[in-house]
């Protein structure tokens, strides 16, 4: 017997178990290789070249199809109205990446941005995992020119890798959602695999992940693209294909299957995720604008927190403080705002909204907080050591309280010698301790 | 009292000396020396000045000249000899003078790994940047690991899910890697080992496409076949260093075999109880004394009875076992040196390699299981200047009985080899998945030493590969390396999952085969010396729900096997049995279960299994005796004794390959189906065989005699657990047997001698 036949017979009905979504493609060409799977799948590219309206690319032993697409200014995506980007903040994109401002480049424009998106044959990464359709998106003159490159066979890879290099040489932005660890690594890994050299000058990374996380923190239940474009775009997609499902269709297809009609779903599944980083994009610009001028209330959703740090490190210290002022109601962004006033050392501010809070019948933590800075400022600012003992005794009253009731466990020791430890100073101050 | 002069108390004192079965001594050795090599680089032979090191063991030398030379070695010498300095050296040396050069360390365990950086970072050479690199690793420092590595310290799992399969990633290292160095070759035996070997075959396949081709360096225990291995796990050839320069003190070795407490039933005391007396007098007499016992379970119970007998100075003695913190090793070996601990139990964690200082006398509460084993543990003890001991108590079992009696096992050269199966066909595909992820194979690129063309295009059927102008591609969206462990040839592993306070929590994996037997409803499941029950068995979804319990006894299956020839590789005949090696089906049927109380281990109870049988191909020894061998004996008489043959060869086993014996399994008949001659079959318990039912075939001669003698040497009267297995087996007939095939192959081999 051959050794394949008895791993097939140990096996046994074990091979039943394995169903995926190839499942669902009939697998009765299995493994048809050779001349036919490449008769096939050329006629395949060919249905898709109709489909799409694209171009087949041949040259240096491999073949491609190009999808470009011309996207007029007034294009709207979701309930972004994509013309923005040629608005007044548009020249401003150095607000959200303090890291542009840290490569010493001046204003960074919509114009120098190229916005990047690929699908792939697998989703873990790793050697394995091809890149098989990679979108491009950049601003022209009269609205925004989309390119897409698609792989034709595997055995093209090399002259598809080498156009798409072409495409990110001439560009120092990219833009990627999650692209610095996913998109960019496969790239990466893939040129390397190919025996090309590397590229060069890897231009610098902008991704959207990073801001999207910290602008609509603990707002969203996840930051995956089709998330954060659901809630903070507002876009719905039609007869969008589930990312989990496009590695299987390539599949099919390199195997000679009539998938056309679901590859032309995966282009334009692309392009719409090329679309959202822009779109994306304008968002959050605009979401920094907007929430200066916003009346409490009826604000966008946002994290004011984020938002003031962000326009800190952006120099925009008013205008951080603005946006924490306008959105004080929350404990969190008081606490901010607080220490915001203390390190600029406006006590009196700070004496205020520390009353302010204290007046709030906080929890535990929030109650401490605005006894002990407010003990730190009558002490060591003001002088007033009656009046910052007044608070540590409120303190020690509270914390013995709570555990009195059995709220607090960890730290209890520790919060406790500390409030102590400050009343003994204290105390001494005022000469009532030798 | 000095240990030498206590020694002689003790060989005096008859309730020692009468258990004692063996008492050898192995003279003082000299070291050797060979002057440092002029071609180490200065650097070196300053730090080498600094330790006080003025010239090399004889051996630490052959290996720097083999390795400059660019040869592969394995290094045999035994425990303590500095086989870490030899293969650091040449290492080091060549990682100095070529900045672009790295190396690879693969250790099998992350406390082995953590040892090892230690000594590695103790040389202090400046810009030389080592790396652990295992599941513990922060992703940060991952990074700066593959960047600025020069070193990478690892284990071969990381290597197989995380480096391998990201290799692209770690262009840096593999550029220029040229040093793999494999710590304790021979612990990779078994699955293990036979995945390993497709692991280095994709390492040096990953290796070659950077342009790298590493000298591999090993090192292993002293085992029949280092260099077998070597050429199987490597696919080159080494120089095997195996003499070594270092010195030895003189060192006793005595085997204590506890005195029988129902001689009729060969019931013997057990090794708890007489590892912990023998421990006491060694330690009362303030020897440092380190005892090894062959379980979790028992290293706590002896280390409490020595506790409660060192009342007053119970700090003094000390547990030590496998998953303890580096400050805690730490404490417990600063305790050693500084006299302040003076006994240590510990399980099997401090077997390899680990150095935790030098102990007068090592005690060994049950055989170890494997000669490299035993010498591992065994030489925990011995210090260069002065004398050591080592007391091996053997325990009923079968395996120990023969070795008591036949100490020369030990002694002598080791009869066993550590084996593999590469080209098991389980294993063989998924590390053909595993290398085609990483990069793509042409048509007919060999795998290591493998042809594999028809693993291709089976992949390739079963669309996981797909063929483009000559090249296989990887083209399917899962990460295969992630659904393969190297411990198991299993296709599937069924998941023990825990219900507690209403939450799921995986306690473990099983391999499928063993679920029946293991894992069955109302099953008690022994899990890190806790107890579960098992409440409930998804078969569909692989899962075993438990819950804690704590009833006073445990679960035994019955199984029964049926077995199916496929084919026959090897075949022989002879006057006594006709012998065949061969590709089996074993159907599995486990119908019924046995309560067993523990201590007293009498059956309290049945239940029912209702599982289906299992099917596994796997490769099996078969022995079929010729008709005269049974003649005269009733059919039941037959079949008791066949089953007391299969109990007698499968025990002894271990003798001849490195294995538990519960890999191997057991099956008989009284009419095999197609030569229709009573049948004992032992194959190999995992998928495909890894390569224990082929050792078996090639030794069944010395089994068949080692059978004998162990129940000749038994001084039980009908039959006990240390020969033939409890008593309703037949001892005076399984022995007349074993006579008469033994004596039919002496006639043979003299009838041969003859003619030749």
């Amino acid at each position: 017997m051959k050794r394949l036949d008895l791993y097939r017979l140990g096996r046994g009905s074990q091979q039943e178990r394995a169903v995926g979504v190839d499942a669902q493609v009939p697998r009765s060409d299995r493994g048809k290789s050779g001349q036919r799977g490449r008769d096939r799948r050329f006629r395949l590219l060919e249905e898709l070249r109709e489909r799409t309206g694209g171009e087949i690319v041949t040259g240096d032993g491999g073949a491609l199809l190009l999808v470009e697409e011309h996207i007029p200014l007034d294009h709207r995506h979701g309930t972004v109205s994509l013309h923005e980007a040629f608005g007044a903040g548009s020249e401003r994109v150095g607000t959200l990446f303090p890291l542009i401002r840290e490569l010493g480049q001046g204003s960074v424009g919509f114009r120098d941005l190229l916005f990047f998106d690929i699908e792939t044959t697998g989703l873990s990464g790793g050697a394995g995992t091809y890149l098989f359709l990679a979108g491009f998106l950049r601003t022209v003159d009269d609205g925004f020119h989309l390119r897409q490159f698609f792989m034709h066979s595997l055995s093209s890879e090399r002259f598809f890798l080498e156009e798409i290099g072409r495409e990110l040489r001439e560009t120092p932005f990219l833009v990627s959602y999650n692209g610095k660890s996913y998109d960019y690594n496969i790239l990466r890994n893939r040129y390397i695999m190919a025996g090309l050299p590397s590229l060069e000058q890897e231009p610098v990374h902008l991704d959207l992940l990073y801001t999207s996380r910290r602008l609509w923190r603990g707002l969203f239940p996840e930051y995956t693209l089709s998330t954060v474009e659901e809630r903070a775009l507002g876009l719905r997609r039609f007869d969008d294909i589930p990312g989990w499902q496009i590695p299987a269709v390539y599949a099919d297809y390199l195997r000679g299957r009539e998938v056309s009609g679901e590859l032309t779903r995966i282009i334009f599944h692309n392009r719409g995720d090329v679309l959202s980083l822009l779109a994306l994009l304008l968002k959050q610009l605009g979401l920094i604008d907007s929430a200066l001028n916003a009346q409490p209330g009826t604000a966008e959703q946002y994290d004011p927190v984020a938002l003031s740090d962000i326009l800190i490190t952006d120099m925009r210290k008013e205008e951080a403080r603005t946006v924490l002022s306008a959105n004080r109601e929350s404990n969190e962004v008081l606490k901010r705002l607080i220490l915001m006033y203390k390190r600029d050392r406006q006590y009196d501010h700070a004496l205020r909204h520390l009353e302010e809070l204290h007046a709030r019948q906080a929890g535990l933590a929030d109650y401490l907080f605005s006894c002990t800075e407010a003990a730190k400022i009558y002490e060591h600012r003001v002088g007033d050591f009656e009046t910052a003992l007044r608070y540590t005794e409120r303190m020690l009253r509270r914390l013995e309280r709570a555990k009195q009731f059995g709220r607090i466990d960890a730290g209890f020791e520790q919060v406790r010698h500390e409030i102590l430890h400050r009343m003994k100073r204290l105390q001494r101050k005022l000469g009532r301790l030798v | 009292m000095h240990l030498e002069d206590f020694l002689e108390t003790l060989k005096s004192d008859p309730t020692f000396a009468r258990n004692v079965s063996y008492w050898g001594v192995r003279k003082a050795q000299e070291s050797r020396y060979s002057p440092i090599p002029d071609e180490v680089h200065p650097f070196l032979k300053k730090h080498l000045d600094h330790q006080g090191i003025e010239q090399l063991y004889t051996h630490q030398a052959e290996v720097f000249r083999a390795v400059r030379q660019g040869r592969d070695v394995v290094i045999t010498t035994p425990t303590a000899s500095g086989k870490s300095l030899a293969y650091n050296l040449p290492v080091l040396d060549e990682l100095i003078r070529n900045p672009d050069a790295k190396a690879l360390y693969l250790f099998p365990t992350k406390a082995l790994s953590q040892d090892q950086i230690k000594g590695l970072g103790a040389f202090e050479i400046p810009d030389l940047r080592l790396y652990i690199y295992d599941g513990d690793t922060p992703s940060s420092i991952r990074q700066s690991a593959r960047r600025n590595g020069r070193i990478i310290v690892t284990n071969p799992d990381m290597l197989h899910t995380g480096i391998l399969p990201n290799h692209p990633k770690w262009v840096k290292i593999f550029d220029g890697l040229q040093f793999i160095i494999l710590d304790e070759l021979h612990t990779y035996r078994g699955v293990f080992g036979s995945h390993l070997a497709n692991v280095m075959r994709r390492l040096v396949r990953v290796a070659s496409f950077y342009n790298s081709k590493p000298v591999f360096i090993a090192s292993s225990a002293t085992i029949d076949n280092p260099d077998e291995l070597f050429e199987q796990i490597t696919g080159r050839k080494p120089l095997v260093v195996a003499k070594s320069g270092a010195p030895l003190g003189e060192k006793h070795y005595i085997i204590y075999n506890p005195p029988l407490v129902a001689p009729e039933q060969g019931i013997r005391r057990g090794v708890v109880l007489e590892g912990h007396r023998v421990a006491t007098r060694f330690i009362k007499n303030g020897s440092a004394t380190i005892v090894f016992a062959r379980s979790r379970l028992n290293t706590e119970v002896i280390l409490s009875y020595l506790k409660k007998s060192f009342k007053g100075s119970a700090a003094r003695i000390a547990g030590y076992r496998g998953g303890y913190l580096p400050n805690e090793r730490r404490e417990i070996e600063l305790g050693l040196k500084e006299g302040s601990i003076i006994g240590i139990v510990s399980t099997n964690a401090l077997e390899l390699g680990i150095d935790i200082g030098s102990l007068d006398v090592s005690i060994l509460a049950g055989y170890p299981g494997s000669v490299a084993s035993f010498h591992q543990q065994a030489g925990r003890s011995g210090r260069t200047d002065r004398v050591s001991a080592s007391v091996l108590i053997t325990s009923n079992s079968p395996l120990d009985q023969y070795i008591a009696a036949h100490p020369e096992f030990l002694m002598e050269k080791s009869p066993e080899a550590a084996l593999i199966n590469p080209s098991n066909v389980y294993v063989l595909v998924d590390q053909v998945k595993c290398a085609a992820f990483e990069l793509p194979f042409r048509e007919t690129e060999p795998f290591g030493t493998e042809e594999i063309t028809d693993v291709l295009s089976y992949l390739e059927e079963e669309e996981v590969l797909h063929c483009e102008e000559g090249v296989y591609h990887w083209q399917d969206r899962s990460y295969p390396a992630e659904n393969v462990s190297l411990r198991s040839a299993s296709i599937s592993n069924f998941v023990i999952v825990l219900m507690e306070n209403g939450k799921r929590r995986v306690i473990g994996e099983m391999d499928r085969e063993s679920v029946p037997e293991i894992l069955f409803e109302n099953a008690i499941y022994i899990h890190g010396s806790e107890q579960y029950t098992v409440t409930k068995l998804d078969w569909d979804k692989q899962i075993a729900y438990v819950e804690r319990s704590r009833p006073n006894y445990y679960t035994d299956a019955l199984t029964k096997s049926d077995i199916k020839v496929l084919e026959h590789n090897l075949e022989e005949e002879h006057a006594a049995y006709r012998a065949f090696l061969s590709e089996v089906l074993v159907r599995t049927a486990a119908v019924k279960y046995k309560k067993i109380r523990f201590n007293t281990h009498e059956n309290i109870g049945y239940g029912d299994i209702n599982l289906p049988p299992t099917e596994m191909h796997t490769k099996s020894l078969i022995l079929s005796f010729q008709a005269h061998v049974f003649q005269g004996l009733s059919r039941d008489e037959c079949e008791n004794i066949l089953l007391a043959l299969a109990h007698l060869l499968k025990n002894i086993s271990p003798i001849y390959v490195m294995t538990d014996m519960r890999d191997i399994g057991t099956a008989e008949t009284l009419k095999e189906q197609v030569i229709g001659l009573p049948t004992v079959f032992l194959y190999d318990r995992y998928p495909g065989g890894v390569g224990l039912a082929d050792r078996l075939f090639e030794v069944k001669d010395e089994l068949l005699q080692a059978a004998l003698w162990r129940v000749q040497e038994c001084s039980c009267k009908d039959g006990c657990p240390s020969c033939v297995g409890p008593d309703r087996f037949n001892k005076k007939g399984t022995e007349e047997v074993l006579k008469r095939i033994l004596a039919r192959m002496l006639q043979e081999q003299e009838a041969g001698r003859k003619e030749g």
